[in-house]
């Protein structure tokens, strides 16, 4: 499990260093355990964001086109859902976790859900491009 | 030979399957195997077919086509759903479903190791010629899991297990 923090050092070169650092504004969590996946679809984590939650198979070609493309979407700051959230990314492996993927009822992976408030707002299913993506999150 | 008959209820039983979505024809996501229960069942009309194999050239040509076909027709009859059974795995009825174009309209599944139909003496042991142990092949009409119609195929080619046979005892 990993965590992409945003903070960041910047180094001027006008003579001068200066060093700034922006709060944490997402988080990433790849290979999510149901431990993982209870705390980060909890209404206390989820409610000033938006989680999604990317279920993928080791043997899936498309989860290896979707899986990379979310990972850079939502490691954008600056990219938010339609309702101003900040986005999370968690991974989840349906052959490790095959009961969260039986809870989530997943058929065919990639499927990407996503949480706000504590519950399932929406899903989507399949390797759909980036403008696709982004419309999903807009009227999220 | 079939140990059940008109009247009796069917055995519970498990199925393994690839739900139908959209995005498997596009080929923009891969199938997970689900289950399905007979207990899904419960409270409806159900047509099951059975096939030794998928793909296998009298099924593939004569068997699984007509039942697509004439889909309007078994629901016009009142009939929620249709469903082939074979012995093959979740992955292989679910190429066979695509290839077949059933989409949402038939549901391809898997009798794990033949067990369902075993239980209804409807399994057979094609070792001879490779298969291993398959599914018979015959149809059935169950009405809240009640057996209403039976028909096993008694030599090669499609005859009582056809749609035409089943949708005439509809």
């Amino acid at each position: 499990m990993s965590l992409a923090s945003a903070s960041r050092m910047t180094l001027r070169n006008a003579g001068c260093r200066t060093f700034s650092t922006s709060s944490r504004r997402l988080e990433h969590f790849l290979g999510a355990n149901k431990e993982t996946f209870q705390r980060v679809t909890s209404p206390e984590h989820t409610k000033d964001r938006l989680v999604l939650i990317d279920f993928y198979a080791d043997w899936c070609a498309p989860c290896k086109v979707l899986s990379p493309l979310l990972e850079s979407l939502t490691a954008d700051a600056s990219l938010k859902s339609g309702s101003g959230r900040a986005l999370d990314l968690v991974t989840v492996d349906i052959d490790a976790e095959p009961e969260l993927a039986a809870q989530y009822r997943v058929s065919s992976v990639p499927t990407v859900v996503a949480f706000k408030d504590g519950e399932k707002a929406a899903q989507f299913v399949g390797a759909v491009p980036a403008p696709a993506i982004k419309k999903f999150l807009k009227d999220l | 030979m079939a140990t059940v008959k008109v009247g009796d209820t069917i055995p519970k039983g498990t199925f393994s399957y690839v739900a139908y979505t959209p995005e498997l024809e596009d080929g923009l996501a891969c199938g997970v195997p689900t289950t399905l229960s007979t207990d899904e069942w419960k409270g409806k009309k159900v047509v099951i077919f059975s096939v030794p194999g998928a793909f296998t050239p009298t099924c593939h040509a004569n068997h699984l086509p007509p039942y697509l076909k004439k889909y309007d027709e078994f629901k016009a009859k009142g009939v929620d759903a249709i469903a082939v059974v074979a012995a093959n795995d979740p992955f292989v009825m679910s190429g066979w479903a695509r290839v077949s174009g059933l989409k949402d309209k038939i549901l391809a599944l898997s009798d794990t190791n033949a067990q369902w139909s075993a239980s209804m003496g409807l399994s057979v042991d094609m070792s001879s010629r490779g298969f291993g142990t398959r599914t018979n092949r015959y149809a059935l009409v169950i009405d809240d899991l009640v057996i209403k119609y039976i028909g096993v195929e008694p030599a090669p080619g499609v005859t009582v297990s056809g749609a035409d046979a089943v949708l005439a005892a509809l």
